[in-house]
């Protein structure tokens, strides 16, 4: 083997990408050297390694024995560089270390996913990674001991770094599964022993599950239940530094992943949709799993692009946007509500109703989807001028009322009114009449009505009704009923294999004559010639092209006209005035 | 492992014991890429007389089923080679293997594997077309 390829995976493995710095891996020596090559951004996640403190058991090393366990040392270093770490806590099973994190001693039954396989993931430099349950008694336990040695550590040692609580999984089938959800003898005898305390519990009228859908929501609320612990333990230990919970999707590390990337069978155009999609659902999205080989090309250009220089520091650091920084943010028209367990219930998911086909189609990458449990309102909500989702039968008593503070301050709201609590029915029509609202009511497939409160909107309709209707039919119900709100969109018709990322900024004093500078990005990671067309239309200037990349550009009266080549990318940014 | 190894995983639920089987496909992979659907469909009809319904459900009643239909596809993809185990065997590998290499070759080791007689390195364009 020769030097450069140690180097290489050396490299690799310390800065796995997205700005993460595995800090177990090269010695505390060269810390102060290799933070100095970072320059993507000013802020580094440092995942903790649980397993790398705990090496004598019981006994935590925080710069005792090893000085790679110096964590104070690494915030001293990365502090005087001009850079600030952001320290990452998996509350579930990571998949990037040995045994998912788990000390040695702990790893003692190996995790099964949903159809009953042992996860295991593939590293970047082909070592294999097995996950171990975290459902036995004794790893909470442990885990708990951690966070308290490590909260009393940063006290201390006066380390004021944010902390995460960070949740790892992966995509599947629009669903984020955790490495905590888990179908192992130890997940099944903690699920029993769960349901007997529930039965025993005097002041519930619990029921045992009579099938098996009840079982499964049950033992989905089960794990949310667990998870709330590592959650809280964190928080707890570490309430000084807790800043919140991430979601990060680990591309690459599903059972099926593991399969194909065993069989050489890398996908590198699943990687990417992934990413597009992690960004919709406001992930993090890692690639601390695949090989730098495959960061290349149209995909490596859109982690960096997409990733490592704006959205990071954007989703740990709200201030920046308020502080007026021109750095380009996801744009996004539509927030989608729902929780994607239960969605997968129902017949009327916001996808058995086509909406996100729907939206997928014509406003790709513009729009996120979120699982939040509750809605919380904020000023921020009605600024940022989005249309929101939401499925009744999800309402709980705070989401209804945050809902309604949200539209009686101009909040645009659609709510499917299937399956929502029958108390909250009653309420939601008392409302309306309390306070004296013009419902105006419309058939359109199903009974639609549509409030108008100021500046504010709330449009109900029953998504029962739509569940037997075609592809086509439902097609033009969401396009028809979203033609109603006040969307500035330039629709561009781009083709299946080519990538479309939009995303938006403030204007700087040079650009007075718009309100907002949005910048389209279209990749083509196929291997064929692509061709895009953008129409010239009234509300969108062409103010730049850049970043051109195997592209033609040509320009015609009524459109741009742009062609692909392989691995080829180009982005556009327009400034849009809405007069 | 063989480089044009086409692998079958499988689980046994004794809950889906209706119907087509309690014998559930969980992946088919090979490291040309994903399997194509047709070829699936038309090795589970060619060797059962059954037509593909949904791709995630393909179910088996007993071993014997699975093993006919894995040497149809091999010989409907060209593939020299199949391997067939199951879900459980997959997680005994997976506990005792500590590599990657190791985990690879514990696989091999257990799958069933049933060759495809017909599968010829040299072909020629005559003899891959008819």
């Amino acid at each position: 083997m020769s030097t450069e390829t140690l180097q290489t995976n050396d490299e690799e493995s310390v800065f796995p990408g997205e700005n993460w710095f595995f800090y177990w891996k090269t010695s505390a020596s060269l810390w102060r050297s290799k933070l100095g090559e970072l320059t993507n951004s000013n802020k580094i996640i440092v995942p903790i390694n649980w397993s790398f403190h705990s090496e004598m058991g019981e006994r935590f090393d925080f710069g005792e024995l090893k000085p790679e366990t110096n964590l104070s040392q690494l915030s001293t270093i990365a502090s005087e560089l001009g850079k600030e770490v952001i320290y990452f806590i998996p509350i579930s099973p990571a998949p990037f270390i040995q045994n998912g994190g788990l000390p040695h001693f702990l790893s003692k039954a190996l995790a099964l996913d949903y159809s009953g396989m042992g996860m295991s993931q593939v590293g970047s430099n082909e070592e294999l990674f097995k996950i171990f349950s975290w459902f036995d008694p004794k790893v909470f336990k442990a885990f708990n001991r951690f966070i308290s040695a490590m909260g009393q550590y940063f006290y201390q040692s006066g380390i004021n770094n944010d902390v995460y609580g960070m949740v790892c999984g992966f995509l599947h089938e629009g669903r984020f599964h955790s490495f905590l959800e888990d179908t192992s003898k130890e997940f099944h005898e903690a699920f029993s022993r769960y349901l007997d305390a529930k039965l025993k519990d005097q002041s519930t009228d619990f029921e045992k599950p009579q099938n098996e859908i009840e079982e499964m929501v049950l033992m989905h609320e089960f794990e949310n239940l667990i998870g709330d612990l590592y959650r809280t333990s964190v928080e707890e230990g570490l309430s000084a530094n807790f800043d919140g919970i991430v979601k990060v999707n680990f591309l690459g590390s599903s059972t099926t992943d593991t399969l194909k990337r065993i069989m050489r069978n890398e996908e590198v155009s699943r990687y990417s949709q992934e990413l597009f999609e992690s960004i919709s659902r406001k992930m993090f999205v890692s690639t601390a799993l695949l090989p730098k080989y495959l960061k290349k090309g149209v995909f490596g250009y859109q982690l960096k692009e997409l990733v490592s220089e704006n959205y990071i520091t954007q989703m740990l650091d709200k201030t920046i946007e308020e502080d007026g920084f021109l750095t380009y943010a996801p744009l996004g028209y539509f927030e989608v509500f729902e929780n994607s367990f239960l969605a997968s219930f129902r017949e009327d998911s916001w996808r058995g109703l086509g909406l996100l086909d729907f939206l997928y189609d014509r406003y790709r990458f513009s729009f996120f989807q979120t699982e939040d449990k509750d809605f919380n309102f904020s000023e921020e909500n009605v600024n940022d001028s989005k249309v929101y989702f939401f499925q009744g039968e999800e309402l709980t008593q705070h989401s209804y009322s945050e809902m309604l503070k949200f539209f009686m301050s101009g909040g645009q709201i659609i709510l499917n009114r299937t399956g929502m609590p029958q108390e909250l029915g009653q309420r939601l029509e008392m409302f309306l009449i309390e306070n004296r609202l013009k419902v105006e009511k419309v058939n359109y497939s199903t009974e639609i009505s549509n409030v108008q409160l100021n500046s504010g909107r709330m449009v109900l309709f029953h998504g029962e009704n739509l569940v037997e209707q075609s592809d086509k039919s439902l097609q033009d119900f969401w396009s028809k009923l979203i033609s109603t709100f006040n969307i500035l969109h330039l629709e561009i018709s781009v083709p299946d294999d080519v990538q479309v990322a939009w995303q938006s900024r403030n204007i700087s004093t040079a650009e007075l004559n718009f309100e907002e500078i949005r910048r389209v990005s279209f990749y083509n990671g196929s291997s064929y010639k692509k061709k895009v067309k953008v129409p010239h239309v009234k509300n969108f200037a062409l103010v730049k092209i850049q970043d051109e990349k195997n592209v033609t550009v040509s320009n015609w009266s009524q459109e741009t006209e742009i062609e692909l080549l392989p691995d080829g990318h180009i982005s556009m940014d327009f400034g849009v005035y809405s007069s | 492992m063989n480089e044009r190894f086409i692998l079958l995983i499988y689980g046994y639920f004794p809950h889906l014991n209706e119907g087509e089987g309690p014998y559930k496909v969980h992946t088919i992979v090979d490291e040309r890429g994903a399997v194509d659907p047709h070829a699936i469909s038309t090795a589970l009809s060619e060797s059962l007389g059954r037509n593909l319904e949904d791709p995630h459900e393909l179910r088996f009643q007993n071993l014997e089923e699975i093993n006919k239909f894995g040497y149809t596809l091999i010989d409907e993809l060209d593939s020299p080679e199949i391997g067939i185990i199951s879900i459980d065997s997959y997680n005994i590998c997976l506990e005792k293997s500590t590599s990657l290499e190791e985990f690879k070759e514990n696989i091999t080791e257990a799958a069933n594997k049933i060759e495809n007689i017909d599968y010829s390195k040299d072909k020629g364009i005559l003899s891959k077309l008819f």
